[in-house]
């Protein structure tokens, strides 16, 4: 029962997001689509107590672990359709102009087409990870500061270096 | 012991193995990126499926059963690995975690000037660019790139499909003004 009711939750949770995005998509797509799959887990429990096949609690947990895994995932893959990769939009580029290809010369100018970099930063900003004074200095909030922190001694414990980017 | 909580620790423990694994091959081996992804993970998913061989043995559950919490431990697994992954391990070409990263080896704070002169759209690009030769998904000749990778070329249209699909729109920087 667990293990259906958390495949079951996702897949109602998936095809809800889609229908609702492809009309409006909202100011804040990560919260509203975690709101989303727990609303949809709530009232399949409902749904289930109404119909006297509530599941047990050990049942329950494991189709909310379950379920909130698969969506967590999704969050995480849903910042590569929302958010264009260089390295695919390079990609597409490439595949669209076919065996002409792309000049080396032009790449500096197909990377000012698409400023992934001046994008991210903004959004950073604007989601309060970072912060910019008049004079124009960036500094960390703090707001993900033990997150970076983690990864980087995560990254020196096992000898990799500085991220690319 | 409800069956349930046994196959979140059957995944836990897989999840470990992998975390454990993706660790020492950074340290210690010479495999590729992809070859320590391939490893850690392979490495763990063993782990979960000889946990769910040894699980008939304390609990008895009809086959169908067994069946659905392999299915359902194996997608944990991949949710655990897919966000360790993001997270902690491979997210190695995060450009939110490199802005991050530079502000925090600054000291916390860094003029957006000097962040753009370490960092900026065209050595992304190039950054990008040199990854894909190098992995030989591009090629360059005669002075142009040209795509040789049919299965990355394959994987950019799923996404390119998925975001007209949910979005309806081609790029995030067509609707900027």
């Amino acid at each position: 029962m667990g293990v259906l009711l958390g495949f079951v939750s996702f897949a109602v949770f998936f095809g809800l997001h889609v229908a609702i995005w492809r009309v409006r998509v909202p100011a804040r797509p990560y919260g509203a689509l975690a709101l989303l799959w727990a609303g949809t887990f709530a009232i399949m429990l409902v749904a289930l107590w109404l119909t006297a096949v509530l599941p047990s609690l050990p049942a329950t947990i494991y189709g909310a672990l379950l379920g909130g895994s698969l969506t967590l995932s999704y969050l995480f893959f849903y910042v590569g359709i929302k958010h264009d990769s260089p390295s695919l939009a390079i990609l597409r580029e490439l595949q669209m102009r076919g065996p002409a290809g792309i000049m080396a010369g032009d790449v500096e100018a197909f990377a000012r087409s698409r400023p992934f970099v001046t994008a991210r930063l903004e959004q950073l900003i604007s989601d309060g990870f970072v912060r910019r004074d008049g004079q124009g200095v960036l500094y960390a909030t703090g707001k993900v500061t033990a997150l970076v922190r983690l990864n980087e001694a995560y990254r020196a414990l096992t000898g990799q270096g500085q991220r690319s980017g | 012991m409800p069956v349930e909580f046994a196959a979140i620790a059957i995944t836990s423990v897989g999840l470990i193995v992998c975390v454990a694994l993706h660790a020492v091959a950074h340290r210690f081996m010479t495999l590729s990126f992809f070859g320590i992804l391939a490893l850690s993970f392979l490495g763990g998913a063993v782990a979960v499926g000889i946990g769910h061989l040894a699980l008939p043995y304390f609990f008895a559950l009809p086959l169908i059963d067994h069946v659905l919490f392999l299915a359902g431990d194996l997608a944990l697994y991949c949710c655990g690995w897919y966000v360790f992954q993001n997270v902690m391990g491979g997210n190695e070409s995060s450009i939110r975690f490199r802005i991050l990263e530079e502000i925090s080896l600054a000291g916390g704070r860094i003029p957006e000037a000097a962040l753009r002169e370490r960092y900026n759209d065209v050595l992304l690009m190039e950054v990008r660019l040199q990854k894909l030769k190098s992995g030989g998904q591009v090629l360059e000749r005669e002075g142009r790139y040209m795509l040789a990778s049919q299965k990355l070329a394959l994987l950019s249209s799923i996404f390119w499909l998925l975001k007209r699909a949910i979005l309806r729109t081609d790029s995030e920087f067509d609707r900027a003004p």
